[in-house]
């Protein structure tokens, strides 16, 4: 069955490590995205797996059988790469029935399964076009397409919804994962858009500068990001500065600039610097000055108010001088807030995570730009 | 204003009238009062960033901007300090020294954009600008991007493919679709109440049920679909009978019991996660899947595939639409 394993893998080009000792196992029939931005290894990882480049060091297994000097067309894996080429003097039927064609089936399945696959992918209706008739969109469809006629058990995808429009790629990304699933394919998936990983994956790996962050289910990468980087690059985050102010046995209180207290429910040495994290549909905006006593209840204006579809966003700058970005349902808060108006952010302890002051600083840490 | 359609829709032909990089066949273009048509693109007051970047990889940040001012003759210490004050505020005060080469994709965009403003244009033209950057990024700049136009008082058209992205920068949005335009509105507007079924379908995600109006009661129409009741406070003010309705996946309320006798009953199909929501398909009793969004809670974590739900589709959320003459499939295809 189709698992992969890299074991120590270095991989570098000439000075610049693009992967660091990296250790990862995927299990057969498992849907793994891997995420994170531009430069941070992602395609160079996929492409060890694929065969296309070898690692400096470290060993790759497939099935359990080591594949370092094995080429890339004997390793089962189909690899559709962010910059596809499709073959210009075919059909796209034809191109989509190459991989079964040349696997030796006979003419009739092959052309069966391609068009199952062609409707799949919504471009049955261009079985007859020329590569250079469709769209940048329906091109990579067609990669994607030819990719998954080609039989083989691995799939390989390098941003395989890149080029298409937003709307059209909400859809098929749903499709991507049941094709996924039906055909029992073991799938790793290459991504810098973290709503896309969270949807398809049954596994998140977080890679920045060549190594692994984090991995983990969706659900859990999102509610509990290891490090600032997680959090930020995975969903909506708001951040503070502050200090460990005091602890006890059940939490602890820290400051923030300018003197605003925060309840935690984390237990920290006094006098840490820390940095505070919430996620901004964690965060709750209420009017009203009754409930002043209430704790981590943080005096604010709000500045900007966008709509977003099935959420509003409020942008609240509090009086310490800090920011926070509330994101809340539009059937909670539709028309509730105005500009300009006087308004409390709510932060409850359970939603407010703790990370130590990075060494080099919390904005280097944010700048994924 | 943003300019938002599928592919291949027009939207980059239209910025690029107004930019006046091609000519219309037929028809006016107006900057101000001032008819433009025969107006060069250097004349037309007008500041053009597009989705590839393009900046001069032999000049530094500060060059690349001072470029514009310098090519027309402009003194160079009045240009000097009005580079500095743009680069301090796209952010860009420590980057000024360095070469395209060593920014990042958003920093390269930013540049782009000072360095298309620097001549005082008080109109930007935006084509995708943001879209050969990383979701990420995107969703940083964006809001520097409106803050800047704001700040600024420009008029800015910004033409992108990302619906969310015209939703969370736009004061107005056009959609488009094959050459015309289908509907103008405020995000809000073109969300909640959607005039056309293109429309519902490319902005936000709808459900949409084809069925029958079989009489009113109170203040609300009755939709028969597929043998289940549902109810409307829409006015059906159209000829004929037959009705596509229309509900956003997150106005559905879901209830596992005490549910009203119009509630629909279904079963949980498929779960994913959204970050700050969670999304539902519900195959139905009436046989159709319905799509539910719910904000991430220990309530909502707790619905699994294979649970029994009711539905309730509240009616002041339900929209109602005349069923189009091509057919619903081809009125929505976004292509």
């Amino acid at each position: 069955m189709p698992s992969i394993r890299l074991v120590n893998v270095t991989k570098r080009y000439g000075k610049i490590t693009a992967i660091k000792n990296l250790n990862l196992t995927i299990n057969d029939g498992e849907y793994v995205c891997v995420l994170g931005p531009t430069g941070s290894g992602k395609t160079t990882l996929l492409k060890l797996i694929a065969g296309i480049i070898k690692p400096d060091a470290g060993e790759i297994y497939i099935d359990n059988k080591l594949v370092n000097n094995v080429p890339s067309h004997e390793r089962n894996v189909a690899y559709v790469p962010q910059h596809y080429a499709l073959f210009p003097h075919l059909k796209v039927i034809d191109n989509v029935a190459f991989g079964p064609l040349s696997r030796g089936f006979d003419e009739k399945e092959a052309y069966k399964i391609s068009m199952q696959i062609l409707e799949m992918m919504r471009l049955a209706w261009r079985a007859n076009s020329f590569p250079n008739e469709l769209s940048g969109g329906m091109q990579q469809r067609l990669a994607l397409a030819r990719g998954l006629a080609s039989g083989a058990k691995i799939l390989l995808l390098d941003e395989p919804l890149g080029a298409l429009d937003a709307r059209l790629r909400v859809e098929l990304r749903y499709k991507l994962r049941e094709l996924a699933r039906e055909n029992r394919l073991t799938t790793i998936h290459v991504t810098h858009d973290q709503e896309e990983a969270m949807i398809v994956a049954d596994r998140i790996i977080v890679l920045r500068d060549g190594e692994i962050q984090q991995e983990g289910p969706p659900l859990h990468i999102y509610n509990k990001p290891k490090s600032i980087f997680v959090a930020h690059f995975v969903g909506g985050a708001n951040f503070f500065e502050g200090f460990v102010a005091e602890s006890d046995e059940y939490g602890s209180w820290v400051q923030l600039r300018n003197g605003l207290i925060l309840r935690v429910n984390d237990i920290k040495p006094v006098g840490e610097r820390v940095v505070i994290m919430v996620r901004e549909e964690r965060t709750e905006i209420i009017k009203g000055a009754k409930r002043r006593e209430e704790i981590n209840l943080l005096p604010g204006r709000i500045e900007g108010i966008s709509f977003l579809g099935d959420f509003i966003s409020h942008l609240v700058m509090l009086d310490n001088g800090d920011i926070v970005n509330s994101k809340m349902p539009t059937i909670m808060s539709m028309g509730k807030f105005k500009v300009g108006e006087r308004v409390y952010v709510r932060l409850r302890p359970e939603n407010l995570l703790v990370y130590s002051y990075p060494p080099q600083g919390l904005y280097k840490e944010l700048e994924v730009i | 204003m943003c300019i938002i359609g599928p592919s291949g829709c027009g939207k980059t032909t239209l910025i690029k009238c107004i930019a006046g990089i091609i000519k219309p066949d037929e028809g006016d273009i107006y900057i101000g009062d001032k008819l433009v048509n025969d107006l060069p693109i250097e004349d037309r007051g007008i500041g053009y960033v597009f989705q590839e970047i393009a900046l001069f990889p032999h000049m530094n940040v500060y060059d690349n901007v001072y470029y514009g001012p310098f090519a027309k003759g402009w003194k160079k210490s009045s240009v000097e300090n009005l580079v500095k004050e743009m680069l301090n505020m796209m952010g860009l005060r420590e980057r000024i020294k360095d070469y395209p080469d060593a920014l990042s994709g958003g920093a390269k965009q930013k540049t782009a954009v000072a360095r298309a403003l620097i001549s005082g244009s008080q109109l930007l033209l935006l084509d995708e600008p943001l879209g050969s950057l990383d979701a990420k990024v995107r969703k940083v700049l964006r809001y520097e991007l409106r803050r800047l136009v704001k700040d600024l008082g420009l008029t800015a058209i910004h033409v992108t493919h990302d619906q969310e992205e015209a939703m969370s920068i736009a004061d107005r949005i056009v959609v488009m679709r094959a050459g015309e335009i289908v509907e103008v509105g405020t995000p809000l507007d073109l969300y909640m109440h959607p005039k056309k079924l293109f429309t519902a379908n490319f902005v936000g995600e709808a459900n949409f049920f084809v069925g029958e109006l079989i009489g009113e009661e109170e203040n609300s129409v009755k939709i028969d679909v597929n043998g289940k009741t549902i109810y409307s406070t829409c006015k059906a003010n159209f000829e004929g009978k037959k009705v596509v309705a229309v509900i956003r996946p997150e106005f559905i309320v879901i209830k596992r019991k005490d549910a009203p006798k119009e509630a629909i009953r279904g079963v949980i199909e498929r779960k994913s996660f959204l970050g700050a929501s969670v999304r539902l398909e519900v195959r139905t009793e009436n046989d159709c899947m319905i799509a539910v969004k719910k904000p991430l809670s220990s309530e909502s974590l707790k619905l699994e595939v294979g649970d029994q739900v009711n539905l309730i589709l509240p009616r002041e959320s339900l929209l109602i639409y005349p069923y189009p003459e091509e057919g619903l499939e081809k009125a929505i295809s976004i292509e």
